[in-house]
């Protein structure tokens, strides 16, 4: 393929992708429409500062997709799990993974309230929510919860630790929310395999309202 | 795929709002970056906005942009671990309590300031060439270190990711997570030693990179 139509195209799908007629992805860019019309058309190449900021925008969309959110949560150090909002589990780091299914196992693909372990919540009236099937009634992925922090305690083989979890709304390039959970445990040696249950001490769901700097 | 009830819910919104603000579909349109007709037809039903238009609106209606710089600032000021958020010239933008106990300092004494300034030397240089080589531009998927720390009083083993961000209205931000692990302790070292480094490239950019 010629610079020029490697360009046109590149510049054709990036507009598209983004759902803008020329006009508009010519305004976002300060040149006129007719300029990006030629830009697609193949008849010009966008000058280098054009390239580099369309290099920078497919950079940045790229690294705020479903893709590279699995990818930096397998990787992830500590206990954390990437689900959809049918609750399926997109990725889980190695802790998270050996924690509720051993070394060698994986949890991607299955549905994350079945891989969840005995879960007692003591104080459910107090609580609001009181399952994790809840998440999507309170429109978590649907942009209406900032954020929910659990703590819990956390029984394993060798013992029962303090835990707090983050619950974040992670909002893809591709205008989808996912939920990205990050557990804690207070002690490292819940380096752990083999979840017996879990109790749920508090929650603390914030919903999603601009509110000034607190 | 329009699901019907999301469909009237920006057609009535959109209309509301235009009401409210006593404006034109052409001036609505001109607003928010699109054509007349477009506007027309999400309050007919029939098309919903396309999310550049959606986050517009949301910002409207109160609702925060979850992709947003400060949204980001205010994840890690909140989160329950060791984290901080730092922008490109390096200086923490946010941090979380367990990272400011973990140095005996205060928010207030960390925020716009640089981060070498205040946690040992030998990390930020690694860090800094990364920057240099286009951290900020989304040339890394991760930057990854083991460390041993001896910092004052506390002595500890951490695994530090750093993870590139992409907000929506602020580029990339650097969002470094601390996650404890068992390691060696060295008696009488000051300061930080670190046992592996690794940058890992940016493979999910398109083939245009």
């Amino acid at each position: 393929m010629s610079e020029d139509s490697k360009w046109a195209s590149f510049v054709r799908a990036h507009r598209l992708a983004q759902n803008l007629n020329q006009g508009e992805f010519a305004k976002s860019f300060g040149v006129s429409q007719q300029t990006v019309s030629r830009w697609e058309s193949g008849g010009q190449i966008p000058d280098e500062s054009i390239q580099d900021r369309l290099r920078g925008q497919l950079r940045g969309t790229a690294l705020g997709s479903t893709a590279y959110w699995k990818h930096r949560v397998e990787h992830a150090s500590g206990h954390e799990v990437l689900l959809d909002r049918s609750l399926i589990v997109l990725a889980a780091s190695k802790k998270a993974v050996r924690l509720f299914r051993g070394e060698r196992a994986s949890i991607e693909g299955l549905a994350f309230p079945d891989v969840l372990p005995e879960t007692d919540v003591p104080n459910a009236a107090a609580m609001g929510m009181t399952s994790i099937h809840q998440l999507r009634d309170i429109g978590f992925f649907d942009g209406l919860i900032r954020s929910i922090r659990l703590d819990m305690d956390w029984h394993v083989p060798s013992g029962s630790c303090a835990c707090k979890t983050d619950v974040w709304p992670i909002l893809t390039s591709e205008q989808v929310i996912i939920g990205h959970f990050s557990g804690l445990p207070a002690a490292i040696a819940a380096d752990a395999s083999g979840f017996k249950g879990i109790r749920v001490k508090q929650v603390d769901v914030r919903l999603n309202k601009d509110m000034p700097d607190e | 795929m329009s699901d019907p009830a999301s469909v009237n819910y920006w057609g009535s919104f959109v209309f509301s709002y235009r009401r409210l603000h006593a404006m034109t579909q052409e001036q609505l349109a001109d607003k928010l970056n699109v054509s007349q007709q477009t506007v027309s037809r999400w309050e007919a039903g029939q098309q919903v906005p396309d999310p550049r238009s959606q986050a517009t609106l949301r910002a409207v209606l109160g609702e925060a942009d979850l992709a947003s710089k400060k949204i980001w600032i205010e994840r890690v000021r909140r989160a329950s671990g060791v984290e901080a958020l730092l922008d490109r010239s390096l200086s923490f933008l946010s941090i979380s309590p367990g990272l400011a106990a973990g140095v005996d300092m205060t928010a207030e004494q960390l925020i716009g300031r640089p981060f070498s300034k205040f946690l040992p030397s030998s990390r930020p240089k690694k860090v800094e060439k990364a920057v240099e080589d286009g951290f900020f531009e989304g040339a890394f998927a991760r930057l990854h270190y083991v460390a041993e720390i001896n910092y004052g009083p506390h002595a500890f083993n951490v695994a530090a990711d750093i993870w590139p961000v992409a907000t929506s209205d602020a580029g990339i931000l650097m969002h470094v997570v601390y996650t404890p692990v068992t390691g060696p302790q060295t008696p009488g070292l000051e300061g930080l030693r670190i046992s592996e480094f690794l940058a890992e490239p940016n493979n999910f950019v398109g083939s245009m990179a």
